[in-house]
């Protein structure tokens, strides 16, 4: 048998499907792999941490308390003797459950909402319009701190601030994307055929904005589990003994006066776990969405 | 013009009317007696019915969202359940402060951020760009209040050159406007650098280069002054969200500002303060959108004509 130029790319595995398409453009850029490979090791982290962690994270031990980094503590040791780099281990898992868990209910919930309100239109658009006009008027951390102070501190609740206030990001993405697809001739086609609305929206629509929810999935992970440490070091989120990076550093704010290691590394996981979602961020825009790549 | 202006600040006002009744549903949105919550547990029922009918949650929502916008509008945003002052006298000396510290940051973090973009901008490619883009990515990224902490301990700790808490004089001021605008520094440089880039794209920098200017004023007057606008609109954004970050800021160097004061009166369950702290900071969020937007309309004219 003949062989098709198709198959011929086939074989040697030139065949552009849409991720072979999408790991070119992310391979290209330097920082996306590096925060990929760092992203990677923070998962594994997160899964492993109480396997990895040379000592329980609350084990106290009274005879070395706020000691400097050493060979036998890495990160040195808090008030109570507790291993600091145990206890900021295992803060990893605390801080991604937390971006994960909250911005994927967000990016779901928020799709769906975005895809009705710009699909359906009319009132149901205006009314939820106007509502994420209404949480879009809270500078940032004020809403996720007054619906806080609602529920009660805890990170259950710094979970419900982060859903509550980033869902109109997602909604407004998504439903500026769903305006602009809606009337575009593949949709047309797509309904001259005969395909019911939910076939529409899920198989036409909804994968055309799913760069844009991609990049900023990606982005608002770190934004949360920014969120979600302030809070927490604010008093209004994790309680002790949980070693959630945000309560570490509130709990060394009274010893920074005389020793600094205690502020420095849970400071510093928050600031790498963040900064390695940020660059994911710019680098998945760059691969899926050359227009926005600019900004 | 007239016309677009009218529609932004109705719809302005539209929306502060919602957050309204959002910061009047605060209250009576907390699960459980929020005036048992405030007064102790083993306050007497007396005391409880007093604060009850002090705060009028007496009465029904319509007539008590009534009663309280009635005050609002003529300046009277309740009486601290703590310390039984006006909320407005206890705010207004605290806002001031909040304020200073928040122009002070924007000052020194725009033009450091704009030099930044500038100078990153122009050396595309060079180890400028690259140390101003790592420079971006990191102040983006970096948490405020374990920089407030490191500056303290370096500054205040260390060499002992810097005051590290409270507002007495100048000096106090600096780690807090520093901690304060870094990420802002940093978000400037981002933003003028890409729109730096964009506008010495334009066929009239060629022209300018052409004309034989120097690279000088082919950046700086027509590269840079072009590209302002998008920068103007950044800083005007952030500068809402800036008054809200205020809050943890405050919280590292004990700055008696407004950010500190909710803090402290969540702690401390005076609820009365919480909701006028919110109203106050969400309606400066809303007008200084409305200041950029309009800003931004007088500048560009395709928006206003849409």
């Amino acid at each position: 048998m003949e062989k098709t130029a198709l198959m011929n790319q086939a074989e040697s595995g030139d065949i552009r499907t849409p991720f072979s398409v999408f790991w070119k453009k992310f391979k290209k850029q330097k920082t996306g792999v590096v925060a990929a490979v760092f992203f990677v090791i923070l998962v594994f982290v997160a899964i492993f941490c109480y396997q990895l962690a040379p000592y329980g994270i609350n084990e106290y031990d009274y005879s070395s308390v706020m000691q400097p980094p050493s060979a036998k503590h890495w990160f040195g040791t808090d008030e109570f003797g507790r291993d600091l780099f145990s206890r900021v281990l295992c803060g990893t898992r605390i801080s991604l459950s937390v971006g994960f868990l909250s911005v994927t209910i967000v990016a779901i919930v928020g799709s769906f909402i975005g895809l009705f309100s710009g699909y359906i239109g009319g009132w149901f658009d205006t009314i939820i319009m106007s509502l994420s006009d209404v949480l879009y008027a809270f500078p940032g951390l004020i809403l996720a701190i007054a619906i806080v102070a609602i529920l009660g501190p805890g990170l259950t609740n710094v979970v419900i601030a982060i859903i509550v206030f980033r869902i109109p990001i997602f909604a407004r993405i998504v439903r500026g994307n769903t305006l602009n697809l809606k009337n575009s001739v593949y949709i047309q086609a797509a309904r001259s055929l005969g395909a019911s609305p939910a076939r529409i929206l899920f198989v036409h629509i909804l994968p055309g904005a799913l760069p844009s929810v991609i990049v900023q999935y990606s982005i608002s992970i770190s934004g949360s589990i920014m969120t979600s440490a302030s809070l927490s070091f604010l008093g209004m989120g994790a309680k002790a003994p949980t070693p959630e990076w945000g309560l570490l550093l509130s709990n060394a704010r009274i010893y920074i006066f005389t020793s600094l290691h205690y502020a420095m590394f849970p400071g510093l996981a928050i600031f790498l776990t963040v900064l390695c979602f940020n660059l994911l961020g710019d680098a998945l825009r760059s691969a899926l969405d050359p227009k926005l790549s600019e900004m | 013009m007239l016309r677009y202006l009218i529609k932004r600040i109705l719809s302005a006002f539209g929306t502060m009317l919602l957050v309204s009744v959002v910061a009047f549903l605060f209250i009576r949105l907390i699960p459980g007696d929020p005036v048992r919550l405030m007064v102790g547990e083993d306050a007497s029922y007396e005391t409880v019915m007093n604060v009850t009918r002090k705060l009028g949650l007496d009465k029904p929502l319509i007539t008590q969202y009534g009663i309280w916008m009635k005050g609002i509008l003529q300046g009277d945003l309740g009486t601290s359940f703590r310390t039984g002052r006006p909320v407005l006298e206890e705010i207004a000396p605290r806002y001031g402060k909040t304020v200073r510290l928040a122009l002070i940051s924007i000052s020194w973090s725009v033009i450091l951020g704009m030099l930044m973009g500038v100078w990153s901008g122009t050396n595309v490619g060079k180890w400028q760009d690259y140390f101003g883009v790592t420079l971006t990515v990191a102040g983006q990224a970096v948490p405020a209040f374990w920089i407030g902490l490191l500056l303290i301990y370096v500054f205040g700790v260390r060499l002992k050159v810097l005051p590290v808490s409270g507002a007495k004089n100048w000096k106090a001021l600096i780690l807090p406007a520093f901690t304060m605008g870094t990420s802002m520094a940093a978000t400037v440089t981002r933003f003028t650098r890409s729109s730096l880039l964009e506008s010495l794209k334009e066929d009239y920098i060629r022209t300018a280069r052409a004309k034989g200017l120097k690279e000088r004023v082919v950046i700086w007057k027509h590269g840079f002054r072009n590209s302002l606008i998008s920068v103007v609109t950044v800083i005007g954004m952030n500068f809402g969200a800036m008054l809200g970050g205020s809050v943890l800021i405050e919280e590292v160097f004990v700055y008696p500002g407004i950010g500190s004061f909710l803090v402290s009166s969540i702690g401390l369950r005076d609820y009365v303060v919480v909701q006028a702290l919110i109203l106050l900071l969400s309606a400066h969020y809303v007008f200084i959108n409305v200041f950029v937007d309009i800003v931004y309309a007088i500048l560009n004219p395709e928006i206003r004509f849409e």
